[in-house]
């Protein structure tokens, strides 16, 4: 796809129009609809992270609708089976009264899949949505299929309630590209919630771009350049996760068990890319991946028991190396 | 670089887009300014820091030119930052670094980066980068160097300050020190042009010996020009003034022997040339007078004459030009005299003759002699620009160089006075003194010796005290304490002795006791127990003197002798010393003076 000057400098405009849309419907949240639309735009998995009631639904609802994509919504619970995600082959009799299979593609088969409370399901239907989320494709006896472009998976999850819950395997935490936490509304944003929901005004997103701009705006944003300083800063901070490095700052060796993986750093200099456009810059500054780092790593490391027993969250902890870091 | 710049190529060779330097160029003026400003700033602490550093040990240990040294290191240092500076400047990525820091947002980097490429990203990128830098206003770059940095060179200008203005207590010491190296330079001349004065003409010793003297002369200014301390300067000539000792005697014992050989030939002279060959000066005396009684009574025939005469010249002719050698053809030529009647001009000479060959054989040899009595007074020189009492720093450096004695096992005697080479003695002195000064015609003093152990790691002590009543009223009592620490070898113990010296003397009693008394210190006794000997009291000389035996004490150095055993030896030897022309007859009259008011 050829890149013109033209579509270079309309991406700052189209970007706009999309969030200005959205916030028709969302009210405040303008960090997360940011934060979703740049793993959007480099072509990422989300897993927003929020108790009941903030949204997170009617989010990928509207940017469903503002980007004109196919979407569907996949409620899990602990005995919803993976070709209930699928789709499976089911037998069709034809008018001649033969018998055959014919696969019914299940609700992956979308631009956008709302994976509601996606840890509500067991981890046998969890993970039918792996090849999916990496891939792109969805294998079912033995054919493999692939799934409309574009293509991502907008999990949520209720850090709360934990009871009856399979929480996500470090294999499928690593395939969403952001863990966007949900916060709750301010004062202000809750006035206008509820005014906009109970007066009967509801005002409905446009649509201001397709499948098509999408695509082309992230190719837009893949070919944004980076400095070798700059990358280089952004593998140090990854590397800096690893409590098994020398050179690891002292609060990493104390509480985290794990670091993240390479897919860390792919997600922190993508998602800075999309974020330097977006921002009106033609180049990735260590701010971008300052910005980018938290809601790219937060579920890629996994704090040791003492960092668990200290109440630290892995923000803290990205905090803490960023700081560190030298540029 | 400025030339790729110019041609608008980068670091790779490859063709890029210009207008970055140029849009970058103002970024990088001002870092070059806030650069140099910095280097030369931290020139400025290096330079001063280190003139306070020498300024600091200057207060410690004296050093020559303190401020010219540290000026130049200070300029060194300046330049050296200045040169760093200048080679560490920075570079065009420096200062797109810079910018990108300054809000820039790494826009100059990448564009830096990415200047070859024209890719549209690339291309808007550097677009967007121009712009932004055009509009980059430089001053945001600071120029002043950190606060800190000022408060540095505040401080060290200050403590600079101060140090000028304290009185340092080394000065004194490097005017001394200056002092001594001028008159060490003006003496090695003076010596070394002497020394060749009086080794010209005839003067008894052969080229090879006087170029042997020569050698140690010039060896010894030229060590001497390279000393700064005095006391070294001292301990410097003492030691050649010992190698001079050698080598007369070794000139001499090498002349007699060659004599003494040539006149055994004969008959008539064996008996004299086996006392001259032995260095035996009273066999000398004896076969000489047996020659002039044998002259006198006329009981040598013509041909006994004739044949001593032949003798005689022979043994001249193995002697090299000199007074000796003159003497010897002198006596062989008026032996004729003697035999035509004039015995008394033949007695006469042979009479010289002997004393010739009594002093050669008593190792005297008046040219050698001269260029020991010039070191001599070229040590009370050094001493004196060093403002020390020569007979002290002698002292010291006495001590030095019989402890090398001792370490050598050399029995050396140097032939000067030695005043006062043990503290021990001297403890004793204060004690002493007192009973000496309070006496005119009876006098009494004790003083205990100090004790410590030789080779005891603990310090030791001692303690005097001495009272005195005189027959004209006069009376005094005095007291003193030495401490001197013990040390685990002997030499060692001995120079801790020394220092208790000090600590008795100025105890209770007479604070010019010290100058009232001689200590002689004979090293030939060295190993004997010390015996402490006190002169009889006052210039009226009627006080009884008395003799202390002294165990071992402090440091344990025995090598003293009673002052009446050697004052005979050292008054004489000063008298005969006065006769040589050089001595200034003021000063003759200085030491006969001295030596009247010791008897």
């Amino acid at each position: 796809m050829a890149i013109t000057i033209n579509d270079i400098e309309g991406f700052e405009k189209k970007i706009e129009e999309i969030e200005s849309q959205i916030a028709r419907e969302i009210v405040g949240q303008r960090s997360v609809i940011r934060q979703v639309i740049m793993a959007i735009l480099a072509g990422g998995n989300v897993l927003l992270e929020g108790v009941p009631g903030l949204g997170k639904t009617r989010l990928v609802r509207t940017i469903s609708r503002v980007l004109d994509l196919s979407f569907n919504r996949i409620q899990f619970t602990p005995d919803l089976m993976p070709a209930d995600v699928t789709g499976t082959n089911i037998v069709i009799r034809d008018e001649s009264g033969n018998s055959r299979f014919e696969f019914q593609p299940g609700p992956i088969f979308s631009n956008i899949v709302l994976a509601d409370e996606i840890n509500r399901a067991t981890p046998k239907t969890q993970s039918a949505l792996l090849e999916a989320m990496q891939e792109h494709t969805v294998t079912v006896s033995g054919v493999t299929r692939k799934l409309p472009q574009p293509f991502f998976v907008l999990a949520t999850q209720n850090p709360i309630e934990q009871e009856g819950t399979y929480p996500l395997p470090e294999a499928q935490l690593d395939r969403f590209l952001f863990k966007i936490l949900v916060d709750f509304p301010s004062l202000d944003e809750l006035h206008d919630i509820v005014d906009m929901t109970t007066s009967g005004n509801e005002v409905h997103a446009q649509r201001v771009a397709d499948g098509q701009i999408i695509m082309q705006l992230r190719a837009v944003a893949a070919g944004i350049p980076i400095a070798r300083s700059v990358l280089d800063y952004a593998l140090r901070l990854v590397l800096a996760t690893h409590p098994e490095r020398e050179e690891s700052p002292e609060v990493v060796k104390r509480y985290i068990r794990y670091g993240a993986s390479p897919r860390g750093a792919q997600a922190i200099v993508t998602t800075s890319k999309v974020r330097a456009i977006m921002e009106g810059r033609y180049n990735v500054s260590f701010d971008d991946i300052r910005y980018t780092a938290y809601p790219a790593l937060r579920h890629r490391i996994f704090l040791n028991f003492e960092g668990m027993a200290e109440g630290k969250s892995p923000d803290d902890l990205i905090g803490d190396i960023i700081s560190q870091l030298k540029e | 670089m400025r030339k790729r710049e110019k041609e608008g190529l980068n670091r790779m060779g490859k063709v890029v887009d210009k207008r970055l330097y140029g849009a970058l160029k103002h970024v990088r003026r001002r870092m070059l300014l806030r650069h140099f400003i910095r280097f030369i700033m931290l020139g400025l602490i290096g330079a001063l820091a280190q003139t306070v550093l020498w300024l600091g040990a200057s207060f410690i240990i004296p050093i020559h030119y303190v401020w010219n040294k540290s000026a130049a290191c200070g300029v060194g240092v300046l330049l050296i930052l200045i040169a760093a500076g200048v080679f560490f400047r920075p570079s065009m990525k420096d200062a797109a670094h810079e910018a990108d820091r300054r809000g820039l947002q790494e826009r100059v980097i990448t564009a830096y980066e990415r200047m070859e490429l024209n890719d549209v990203f690339s291309v808007m990128q550097r677009e967007d980068t121009i712009r932004k830098l055009k509009d980059f206003d430089t001053r945001i770059i600071p120029v002043v160097p950190p606060n800190r940095w000022i408060y540095c060179v505040v401080v060290l200008a200050l403590l600079l300050v101060i140090g000028s203005v304290i009185p340092n207590p080394q000065r004194d010491i490097i005017e001394r020190q200056i002092r001594v190296e001028k008159v060490i330079e003006k003496q090695a001349e003076k010596l070394q042009e002497k020394v060749e004065d009086n080794l010209t003409g005839d003067v008894g010793l052969t080229e090879e010996e006087k170029q042997e003297l020569i050698e140690l002369v010039n060896r010894l200014a030229d060590t001497l020009r390279q000393t700064r301390d005095y006391k070294e300067a001292l301990k410097e000539i003492s030691r050649a003034e010992q190698n001079l000792d050698d080598l007369t005697r070794r000139f001499q014992q090498a002349r007699m022997a060659s004599l003494g050989g040539e006149l055994e030939r004969h008959a008539l002279t064996g008996a004299l040339g086996q006392a001259i060959k032995t260095m035996d000066a009273q066999g000398i005396t004896d076969e000489l007078d047996d020659l002039k009684k044998q002259l006198e009574q006329g009981e040598m025939d013509e041909g006994t004459i004739k044949s001593l005469k032949k003798a005689l010249e022979a043994a001249a002719k193995t002697l090299p030009e000199g007074s000796l050698k003159q003497q010897l053809m002198n006596a062989a030529s008026v032996l004729t005299s003697g035999i035509s009647g004039e015995n008394g001009n033949a007695q006469n000479t042979l009479d010289a003759l002997q004393e010739m060959l009594v002093d050669a054989a008593q190792e005297n040899m008046s040219s050698v002699a001269d260029i020991s009595y010039l070191l001599q007074n070229m040590k009370g020189s050094i001493a004196n620009a060093a403002g020390q009492d020569y007979r002290i720093a002698q002292s010291g450096n006495n001590n030095r160089l019989t402890d090398e004695n001792r370490r050598s096992g050399s029995s050396q005697t140097p032939d000067v006075q030695r005043p006062n080479d043990n503290g021990t003695d001297s403890l004793n002195a204060a004690g002493g003194s007192r009973s000496q000064n309070g006496s005119s015609s009876s006098g009494s003093g004790n003083g205990s010796q100090g004790s410590g152990d030789p080779g005891n790691t603990s310090g030791g002590q001692g303690s005097n005290n001495g009272s005195g009543s005189g027959g004209q009223g006069a009376s005094g009592s005095g007291s003193g304490t030495g401490v001197g620490g013990g040390s685990t070898n002997q030499d060692a113990g001995y120079q801790e002795g020394g220092s208790s010296s000090g600590h008795g003397q100025k105890g209770q009693g007479d604070p010019d006791s010290y100058e009232e008394y001689e200590r002689i210190y004979d090293p030939v006794r060295l190993g004997n127990s010390g015996q402490e000997s006190h002169v009889s009291g006052g210039p009226t000389g009627t006080g009884t003197g008395e003799q202390v035996e002294t165990g071992r004490g402090l440091g344990s150095f025995d090598g003293f002798i009673p002052y009446k055993e050697v004052f005979g030896s050292y008054s004489r030897q000063a008298m005969e010393n006065l006769k040589r022309m050089d001595i200034p007859p003021a000063m003759r009259e200085l030491v006969r003076e001295y030596f009247s008011s010791l008897e």
